[in-house]
């Protein structure tokens, strides 16, 4: 099931946009399994998965690697965070899921927009949007699958 | 040593992938303008336009639907606003002629808007919008532009009632130019005059024009009321019953002149 979401999220992505704004279902496909597989299959989903967004999801401005090098980054951070997290409880566990969606958003387009858009400009249009789309939409995945039912 | 080597890739295999991972990255950053890459990313491009296809095509028909209904309710609304724009310029137009009327008039002429037009005991009126705050009185005279009109019936404070001279029972001492022959015309039917009695033996052709005597207590002198369109001989062949019609076109009356106090000067 989780597959063929992740085939729909790619191909219909334009059409779930909201005013320009996207979420990132891919970070979202990495969080899951982040928390459901290995380690390793993890770091290299992130690294996948940011190749095919620099492939088949470029956006407007073609950055090859950036999304490879920040979901690589990001998903490590998180993967050596995760004992820490999982001890977290109800609301401070699932902020805690935002604040690596917002992390990962911000020096995302930091560096995406740099030389075109100002960055506080990049954080409220785009960051923030875009942060918190991605987060309602792993809360509505959450529903399906419990983000911390593996360590209950 | 190999062992160590080996015990050191086990234990750090996730830092180890994340440093070759971010290394490629870093390399594919560098290479972002390659034109394998664009070329990949175009053949994508291709193929999800393709699969989007019907998805994009309804959106554009719901668009274009939409647009299409913003566009009559547009239209509509422009029609009525020129409508309304050329209602205006025909009221302006109208306005500033009666403006043009009033400074040539040798009356002082005091403008007045139709604010009702009815019936009241069998005949029709009109009411203006002024009245005896403007010095508006009884048997005040009632012009257009174009000629006669009728007279004040009664005026209230700040309105007047007022007849038409196309009724039935109103009768008014006429003039017939350039013969300068009297007579007494009334209203015939629609937006025609007759004026009978006026014997044979005068010539009169139409075309002549028909303007007030001044005989009248009320009405003053030469002011137009119409234009003779046919003179034809009565039955008892010694009057003349001529045909006309009257200057004035009353069914289209917005606004009219009201001449201050002649009938206190006539007197």
């Amino acid at each position: 099931m989780m597959s063929a979401l992740f085939i729909l999220a790619v191909i219909f992505n334009d059409f779930i946009s909201i005013a320009g704004i996207r979420p990132d279902i891919l970070l979202v496909f990495l969080i899951f399994l982040s928390l459901y597989e290995k380690p390793v299959f993890a770091i290299i989903a992130a690294f996948g998965f940011g190749f095919i967004q620099d492939v088949f999801l470029p956006g407007y401005i073609q950055y090859w690697g950036l999304s490879p090098l920040l979901k690589t980054l990001i998903i490590y951070g998180f993967l050596k965070l995760l004992p820490f997290i999982m001890r977290l409880k109800g609301i401070t566990f699932l902020l805690s899921i935002f604040g690596v969606v917002l992390i990962h958003n911000i020096f995302y387009n930091l560096l995406y927009y740099s030389g075109y858009v100002k960055p506080f400009v990049a954080f409220y249009r785009y960051t923030l949007p875009e942060t918190i789309y991605t987060f309602l939409i792993l809360l509505l995945l959450n529903l399906i699958f419990p983000l911390n039912s593996k360590y209950r | 040593m190999l062992s160590k080597l080996y015990d050191f890739i086990i234990r750090k295999h996730l830092e180890i992938l994340t440093v070759i991972f971010v290394g490629i990255s870093l390399a594919l950053l560098s290479q972002t303008e390659n034109h394998v890459v664009l070329r990949i990313q175009t053949g994508w491009q291709d193929v999800s336009t393709f699969l989007k296809k019907p998805v994009l095509e309804k959106q554009r028909k719901k668009k274009v639907l939409e647009e299409n209904k913003q566009l009559r309710m547009e239209v509509f609304s422009l029609n009525r606003e020129v409508a309304r724009l050329q209602n205006l310029d025909t009221e302006n137009e109208r306005l500033r002629e009666m403006i043009g009327f009033r400074d040539t008039s040798r009356y002082e002429l005091l403008p007045s808007l139709i604010v009702y037009k009815g019936f009241k005991n069998g005949s029709s009126v009109i009411t203006l919008d002024k009245g005896k705050n403007y010095d508006v009185y009884q048997d005040d005279v009632i012009v257009d532009k174009e000629g006669l009109v009728g007279r004040i019936l009664s005026s209230g404070k700040r309105t007047s009632i007022a007849n038409m001279i196309i009724e039935p029972d109103v009768r008014v001492s006429v003039r017939i130019n350039p013969s300068r022959v009297y007579g007494i015309l009334k209203w015939h039917h629609g937006n025609t005059f007759v004026i009978e009695d006026i014997p044979t033996t005068i010539d009169i052709e139409p075309g002549w024009t028909v303007t007030t005597s001044g005989l009248s207590e009320i009405y003053p002198p030469d002011i137009p009321i119409g234009v003779i369109t046919d003179v034809k001989t009565s039955e008892n062949g010694f009057t003349h019953v001529i045909e006309g019609n009257y200057n004035v076109a009353f069914k289209n009356l917005r606004e009219v002149f009201i001449l201050e106090h002649v009938g206190e000067q006539t007197k």
